[in-house]
């Protein structure tokens, strides 16, 4: 069990990974910029690239951060509310919502702000089919909520499926980066950190409970912890979180499975430390994905979701034997 | 410490128990005896709290658990489930200091004195120098005195067990139950356990629940209740006493 000195020193060094890592996003790219530059454009001074930095490297790099860290914190929540190292935030059909509806969004010729918000409506659809068909109480409730996203996740791809199949060509190569998970399109990274830290303000005054709960929710009661409260909050925390970081980049995949295995690995358990460490590293590794994203074969840009699933693999395969 | 009165205990369409009436004062051991599925654990949890009953009053301390609400009811009685699954990896100090969670605020680190009270739980469970070991690595029985010294660490005044002997030795079997005894006499702690072997409850228990599984139970002094006829009628198998034992024909 960590302390709560050690606690802070893990957050303080993963802290300056995240400054660090955005400080990378910001300096690299088709135009390489010294730091100096982008510090000067930062506090205000007018450069010759502050532009850059500031209209376009600094919204996405900032979007990345968010839904780096909502993915990783939506997914530390998911595996304690299914006491499965398995759950992910996609487990219960909410990207597979927000797919269909982005897509739908797409076919229909919208852009921008009209695929978001379908995206969003298709993930609050897929939340609500999944919670209202699952409710119930008892020990069955985790394995019937597992079930039930399962199945709901198993539609959306069908139906995905069938739009790819039935998209006239030229938007297939969208749809198909959409589904892969891409920061290209942000707009405004404002929402996404604002959930974020909601969700954060949310989660942490409940980790000491949420450590209960992953041990059993029997116990957790005969405990003291108010468990079917506490089960319904982390749903809809984790579920919009999810929903919002779906909207902003796509199903960017991965990250909110591995990011706190990795964690958890590093660190242990506790829910106290994993679920802020879970928000950083999360945020720092999509940045840096992002960042090789578009920069490794430029001009050419990687949907980003392949990045992290190449960047995390080895790392998770390593830090698993090194046990 | 607790009392049931005329407490109707059900799951599903099964009757448990009707009209149970219970009186625990500091220091009493009741034992529920009976064959698998007959309602054992379901009693033990709504006795606990942790289940509603369908009729009949139970308090604790003279209060329903309602009225103490969760975080109390915690600080008050403890609870032993039967579930040993822990997905997550975990040491065996974290395991056990889940037991001091009713006594810590929201914001608050265990101190250095909870730790302390957790090693001494593991001292009494005789896992002295297990804290670092990681949970998994552990044997069946060695889990489950985890578990027990998680329970001594929250420090209840009513200790409600089921089956704390499974999985144990018939050394840490003894040793546990002699343990429980010994805080029920020197500290005052009410202590209830779902048992299957009538000459532990006999020896342990002053109290004891019988229970037939057809919603028919008796409840009252284990040394008056406890007889060979009462027990082969409780497992519907044929004991026979012999000197202070009973033993299966």
């Amino acid at each position: 069990m960590p302390s709560r000195r050690r606690a802070l020193l893990v957050l303080a060094l993963l802290t300056l990974l995240s400054v660090a890592s955005l400080a990378v996003a910001l300096a690299v790219g088709s135009i390489a910029l010294p730091l100096r530059d982008v510090l000067a454009a930062l506090t205000g001074a007018t450069t010759p690239s502050d532009a850059i930095v500031l209209d376009l490297r600094l919204p996405r790099a900032l979007a990345g951060f968010a839904c780096g860290g909502l993915l990783a914190l939506a997914g530390a929540l998911m595996q304690v509310l299914l006491r499965n190292p398995l759950a992910d935030p996609y487990v219960l059909g909410i990207s597979g919502g927000a797919g269909v509806g982005a897509l739908s969004a797409m076919l229909l010729g919208l852009a921008g702000f009209g695929i978001a918000s379908f995206s969003f409506m298709g993930a609050l659809a897929a939340m609500l089919i999944v919670f209202g068909l699952a409710r119930g109480d008892g020990s069955w409730t985790q394995t019937r909520l597992l079930l039930t996203g399962v199945v709901v996740a198993a539609g959306c791809g069908a139906v995905i499926a069938l739009m790819l199949t039935l998209a006239p060509e030229q938007k297939i190569h969208g749809m198909l980066f959409w589904l892969m998970g891409d920061l290209s399109l942000v707009a405004d990274p404002k929402p996404a950190l604002a959930v974020l830290l909601v969700g954060i303000l949310a989660a942490l005054p409940f980790a000491r409970e949420l450590n209960l709960l992953a041990r059993g929710a029997e116990q957790a009661v005969a405990l003291g912890v108010a468990v079917s409260g506490l089960r319904r909050l982390v749903y809809v925390v984790a579920s919009l979180m999810t929903a919002v970081a779906v909207t902003t980049a796509g199903s960017i995949g991965f990250v909110g499975l591995v990011v706190p295995h990795l964690v958890r690995l590093a660190i242990g358990n506790d829910q106290r430390l994993l679920l802020p460490a879970s928000v950083l590293a999360g945020g720092s590794l999509l940045v840096l994905a992002d960042t090789l994203a578009r920069t490794i074969v430029a001009p050419i840009q990687l949907p980003v979701g392949v990045l992290t699933a190449l960047i995390g693999v080895p790392v998770f395969l390593y830090l698993l034997g090194r046990k | 410490m607790l009392a049931a009165r005329n407490l109707s205990v059900g799951i599903g369409l099964h009757k448990v128990c009707r009209d149970l009436d219970l009186d625990l004062r500091p220091g009493s051991r009741l034992a529920i005896l009976g064959r698998n599925g007959a309602g054992k654990s379901t009693l033990l949890a709504t006795l606990a709290g942790l289940r509603a009953a369908d009729a009949g009053t139970l308090l604790l301390d003279g209060k329903t658990y309602t009225e103490h609400g969760l975080r109390e009811a915690a600080r008050r009685r403890g609870w032993l489930g039967q579930d040993r699954s822990d997905p997550f990896a975990s040491t065996v100090l974290e395991a056990v200091l889940t037991g001091r969670h009713p006594h810590l605020d929201r914001w608050s680190w265990e101190s250095s004195a909870d730790t302390q009270i957790a090693r001494h739980a593991l001292a009494a469970m005789s896992l002295a120098g297990m804290e670092a070991r990681e949970i998994h690595t552990l044997s069946g029985g060695e889990r489950q005195r985890v578990a027990i010294a998680a329970l001594l660490a929250q420090a209840p005044r009513l200790y409600l067990l089921d089956e704390p002997l499974a999985h144990l030795d018939l050394n840490h079997q003894i040793a546990t139950l002699e343990l429980l005894s010994r805080r029920a006499r020197a500290e005052g702690v009410a202590i209830v356990m779902v048992l299957h072997d009538p000459n532990l409850a006999l020896r342990y228990c002053d109290q004891v629940v019988l229970l037939f599984g057809d919603s028919r139970h008796i409840a009252g002094p284990a040394a008056d209740i406890l007889d060979a006829a009462t027990l082969s009628a409780l497992y519907g198998h044929p004991l026979r006493r012999v000197e202070n034992f009973f033993i299966p024909e």
